[in-house]
C-alpha cells in the first residue's frame, strides 16, 4: 500500500527525508520515555541521558532512512522490517558511541562545551557518526553519502538550535526534538534523493500502478518478477510480470558496468531501441544502451521501463 | 611457611590503606540534610569586568527558616577547590533579592518554595494605653502628626495587612491578639488568638476609639499577662514539627508604673528592678514552657536617655521619680534589660519614628527567609571555573554545597509557561509528516480530476478480416 504513493511525482524524493525526520522523532520519544521511566526508579544521570539521546537517535534514523528500498523493490513487510532492523542496530550502536563520545567530552570540557564552535562540532560528529552506521551495512558509495547526509544534517540541527534559542525560551523548548528530526532528514535526503543522480544505472516505470517508480542498478544482478519472497524488484502481475520475468546481468568493465537484460521466462521482454523492437528469446540476453524501453509483457498486459545508463564503460 | 609470610605481607599490603580511607572519609563536609543548618549554593555570577557574586541559602534544620547574623567569617568559598581570598573584598549581606535571581531549572518537579518562612506566629500585642499616648508625635523628618496611640495602632495594622505587592509581615496564617495596658491591664478588646482578619479590625477599631487614660502604666502586668497567655499554649509552640512559634510586640512610651498585680501605683524609679527582674524570669519561663517558641519585640515609642536623676548604666537613683522622668525619657535601662536578645530571641528599639520600629522588627523577620549574597574575588589562577563550593562554619558545625558545572550538550525544555508542550508538538508534526506521503498521490489525483488529460482516445477499428470462401 505504502509503494503505491510513490508515485510520478518530484515530491516523492521527499519521501526519505521525511521517514528519517519521523524516525528522528520516534527516537526523541523513546528517549523522553526511557528517561521518564529511568528517572522515576532514580537512575537517571548524565550518561544515561547523553548516551540514551543519541543511542535512539541512531537506532531509529537508521531504521527509518533504510526501508524506502526495500518497499519501493517491493520487499515483503517481514523483510523490509528486518533490513531496517539490522541497519537500525547497527545505527543505534554508532549513535551509542557517539553519546559516549560526547560525554567524555562533557566531562573533560565541562560548561566550556556549551559555546557555539564545540557544541557544533560534537553535533557534526553525532550526525556522521550516526549517518555513516546507517548505512554501514551495505557498505557501498552511499555510506559515505549517508555520512555526508549526517554531517549536513548535524550543521541543520546546530542552526535550528541557535536560531530557536535566539526566538526565546518557549520556542527554544522544542529544540531536544528537532534535532534528531533534523538529523534524520538530513541522513534520509542524503540516502535516498541524491543518490538517485550518481548511481551506475536506472530503471524508472513508465506504465501501470508503479508508475514513476525508479530502481537503482548497483553491482548486483536484478531479477524483475511478481514474487517478493525471491528477493525480487517486484512489478504487478496482473501487468503481465511473471516469476520471474527476466533479469538485469551486471558485468564489471573497465571502471564502469555493463548491463544485460535476460529473459528468464517464456513470456515476452522486448527492447524498443530507437523505435524498432528487438525480442530477447527464453535464457537469452541483450545488452542494454542508453535509453533503452523494457517490456515484460504477457499476452495484452504489459510494463514499460526506461532504462537510463548513468556508468562509464571507459 | 614462606606462604604464611607472603599472605600475611599481601594482607597487610592490601589492608593498610583503610585506615587511611577511613581518615579521607571523615575529613568529608557534610553537605545538605546531613549539617544541622542545611546550606544550598543557589546562584553565582562571575562577570569579567566585576567582582563575582554568589547566593547562599543557610537553614537552620529545625525550623526550616534562614539562619540570621552571619558574616564572612562564617564563609568560605572555593572555585576548582582553590579557595577564594576572605580579605577586605569579601562581603556578605543578607539580601531578600537573593532567591528571586534563582533560575527555574525544573519545569514539572514541585520545586521547595524558597524565600518564604515556613513558620506561622501568633502575635500578641501589648499596646500602651496611658494618657502620654494621646500626645501628638510627628514621624521621623515628615511634618505628618498623629497621636502616638494613633502610630503604635498604624504600626500594627501595617505588620497584619497586606501591602501594595500584597505580602505582610504576619500573613493569613498567623493568628494575633491584641491587648492593652493604662493603669491595669485592659484585655477586653478580643478574647483570645484569631487569624480572622475582621476580628482583627474590630479589635483595632474598639483601641481607636479608647481615650488614654491614667499616667501610671501597667506594662509590667500586661506583659505577664500576655507571657502567661503563651506559657499556657506552650505545647503549641514546643513541638517544632508545628512551625508555630509565639511572638510577643510591645508599644509603649512609658516606665511601667504599677506592680505586677496592678493592684498599687509606683511612685520611684528603683521600684521598678525588683519588677523587671521578675518579668524577666517571666521571659525565662515562657521560652522554656515554649521550647524557646518565643520572640519578644519592646518598641519604645520616645527617646532614649539620661537626666539628671536618671542613669541607663548605674543603678536608679532614690529620687527618680517615675511620673517625672517618663515624660523626658523611655526607660531604657529596664528596656535593654528586658529585650536583650538572648533572653527574647527578638529585642528592644527606641525611637521617635514608628517606621524605625517597624522596620527594626520587619528586618528582623525578612532576614529568617533571606538568604545571603556573597561579593567576593575568585581565586587566582582559576580563570572559568568548573567546581564552586561554598562553606558555612557556626560554631563546630561546618556544612558545604557545591556546584559542577555540567554541559548542556543535550538540549533541555526550558520554558515553564509554554501552551503546548513537546509531547504534543512531536504529535503535531508526527502528523504533518504523514500527511505529506500522501500528497503527491493527492497531486496526481487533483491533475486527473474532470477527465484529467481530456478525451480519452478513440481506438482504430482493426480492419475487418475478409471471409474467405471455401472453395467448393
Amino acid at each position: 500500500m505504502f509503494r503505491s504513493l510513490l508515485v510520478d511525482n518530484w515530491l516523492r524524493y521527499l519521501f526519505n527525508p521525511l521517514l528519517g525526520a519521523l524516525g528522528g522523532l520516534v527516537g526523541w520519544a523513546l528517549f523522553a520515555s526511557t528517561l521518564g521511566i529511568l528517572g522515576d526508579a532514580g537512575l537517571d544521570s548524565d550518561l544515561v541521558e547523553r548516551v540514551s539521546y543519541f543511542g535512539f537517535m541512531g537506532l531509529t534514523v537508521a531504521f527509518a532512512c533504510n526501508v524506502l528500498k526495500s518497499i519501493q523493490d517491493g520487499q515483503g513487510a517481514m523483510r523490509v522490517t528486518v533490513q531496517g532492523l539490522i541497519a537500525g542496530v547497527v545505527g543505534g550502536f554508532g549513535g551509542l558511541l557517539a553519546g559516549l563520545a560526547v560525554h567524555l567530552l562533557a566531562e573533560f570540557m565541562g560548561s566550556s562545551l556549551d559555546q557555539f564552535l564545540p557544541k557544533l562540532a560534537c553535533y557534526l560528529l553525532v550526525g556522521t557518526l550516526v549517518g555513516l552506521s546507517s548505512r554501514i551495512t551495505s557498505l557501498d558509495r552511499f555510506t559515505g553519502l549517508a555520512a555526508l547526509g549526517g554531517f549536513l544534517g548535524g550543521l541543520l540541527a546546530m542552526i535550528i538550535w541557535v536560531v530557536l534559542d535566539k526566538l526565546g525560551d518557549t520556542t527554544a523548548a522544542y529544540v531536544t526534538l528537532l534535532i534528531p528530526m533534523t538529523l534524520g532528514f538530513g541522513i534520509g535526503a542524503a540516502t535516498y534523493s541524491l543518490p538517485s543522480f550518481v548511481s551506475g544505472g536506472q530503471l524508472r516505470v513508465l506504465t501501470g500502478q508503479f508508475k514513476g517508480q525508479t530502481k537503482g542498478i548497483e553491482s548486483t544482478d536484478i531479477v524483475v518478477g511478481n514474487n517478493k519472497r525471491q528477493l525480487q524488484w517486484v512489478l504487478p502481475k496482473w501487468e503481465g510480470v511473471q516469476d520471474p520475468h527476466a533479469k538485469i546481468e551486471v558485468t564489471a568493465e573497465g571502471q564502469g558496468y555493463k548491463h544485460l537484460v535476460r529473459n528468464m521466462s517464456a513470456k515476452s521482454v522486448v527492447v524498443v531501441r530507437d523505435k524498432k523492437k528487438n525480442r530477447v528469446k527464453t535464457k537469452q540476453a541483450m545488452e542494454l544502451q542508453d535509453g533503452d524501453v523494457l517490456v515484460f509483457a504477457t499476452g495484452k498486459n504489459f510494463v514499460k521501463v526506461r532504462y537510463t545508463q548513468r556508468t562509464n564503460k571507459e | 611457611m614462606s606462604s604464611r609470610i607472603l599472605c600475611a605481607v599481601l594482607g597487610a599490603a592490601l589492608l593498610a590503606p583503610l585506615p587511611l580511607l577511613a581518615q579521607e572519609e571523615a575529613a568529608v563536609i557534610p553537605t545538605g540534610d546531613q549539617c544541622t543548618y542545611p546550606v544550598d549554593l543557589l546562584w553565582h555570577r562571575e562577570p569579567k569586568d566585576a567582582p563575582a557574586t554568589m547566593g547562599v541559602s543557610v537553614v537552620n534544620k529545625a525550623s526550616g527558616q534562614q539562619v540570621p547574623g552571619l558574616n564572612a567569617s562564617h564563609f568560605a568559598v572555593a572555585w576548582d577547590n582553590q579557595q577564594a581570598p576572605n580579605d577586605e573584598s569579601f562581603q556578605v549581606q543578607q539580601s531578600a533579592n537573593a532567591f528571586k535571581l534563582v533560575e527555574p531549572t525544573d519545569s514539572e518537579g514541585a520545586a521547595e518554595p524558597q524565600g518564604v518562612d515556613p513558620v506561622n506566629y501568633d502575635v500578641y500585642f501589648a499596646v500602651d494605653l496611658t494618657a502620654s499616648m494621646a500626645e501628638e508625635l510627628a514621624a521621623g523628618s515628615s511634618d505628618k502628626k498623629s497621636s502616638k496611640l494613633r502610630w503604635a495602632l498604624r504600626l500594627i495594622v501595617n505588620f497584619i495587612q497586606p501591602d501594595k505587592q500584597g505580602s505582610s509581615l504576619f500573613d493569613s496564617k498567623d493568628r494575633v491578639y491584641i491587648s492593652g495596658f493604662t493603669d491595669k491591664v485592659e484585655a477586653e478588646f478580643m478574647s483570645s488568638t484569631t487569624a480572622e482578619r475582621k476580628k482583627i479590625r474590630e479589635a483595632l477599631a474598639k483601641i481607636n476609639e479608647f481615650a488614654p487614660k491614667s499616667d501610671a502604666a501597667a506594662l509590667y502586668a500586661s506583659m505577664l499577662h500576655n507571657l502567661s497567655n503563651i506559657e499556657s499554649r506552650g505545647d503549641q509552640y514546643k513541638d517544632a514539627s508545628k512551625k508555630r512559634e509565639a511572638v510577643l510586640i510591645v508599644i509603649t512610651d512609658s516606665f511601667n508604673g504599677m506592680d505586677l498585680e496592678s493592684r498599687r501605683a509606683l511612685r520611684g524609679c528603683d521600684q521598678n528592678d525588683p519588677l523587671a527582674d521578675e518579668v524577666g524570669k517571666a521571659i525565662l519561663k515562657a521560652q522554656q514552657a515554649t521550647n524557646n517558641g518565643l520572640k519578644m519585640y519592646l518598641l519604645a515609642l520616645g527617646e532614649e536617655g539620661e537626666t539628671k536623676r536618671y542613669s541607663l548604666t548605674e543603678p536608679a537613683n532614690r529620687r527618680c521619680r517615675i511620673a517625672e522622668t517618663q515624660a523626658e525619657v523611655v526607660d531604657g535601662r529596664a528596656f535593654r534589660a528586658l529585650g536583650e536578645r538572648g533572653l527574647t530571641r527578638g529585642g528592644y528599639r527606641a525611637s521617635t519614628n514608628p517606621a524605625e520600629l517597624g522596620g527594626f522588627v520587619r528586618s528582623q523577620f525578612e532576614a529568617l527567609k533571606s538568604a545571603y549574597e556573597i561579593t567576593y574575588q575568585g581565586p587566582e589562577g582559576v580563570s572559568s571555573p568548573r567546581s564552586f563550593m561554598v562553606q558555612v562554619k557556626l560554631g563546630d558545625a561546618v556544612c558545604a554545597d557545591e556546584e559542577r558545572l555540567q554541559s548542556n550538550i543535550i538540549p533541555q525544555a526550558r520554558a515553564t509557561d509554554i501552551a503546548t508542550s513537546p509531547g504534543e508538538f512531536a504529535l503535531f508534526l508526527a502528523g504533518l509528516i504523514l500527511a505529506m506521503f500522501f500528497l503527491p498521490r493527492s497531486m496526481t489525483n487533483l491533475t486527473t480530476l474532470g477527465g484529467g488529460g481530456g478525451a480519452p482516445k478513440k481506438r482504430k477499428k482493426a480492419p475487418a478480416k475478409k471471409k474467405r470462401r471455401k472453395k467448393g
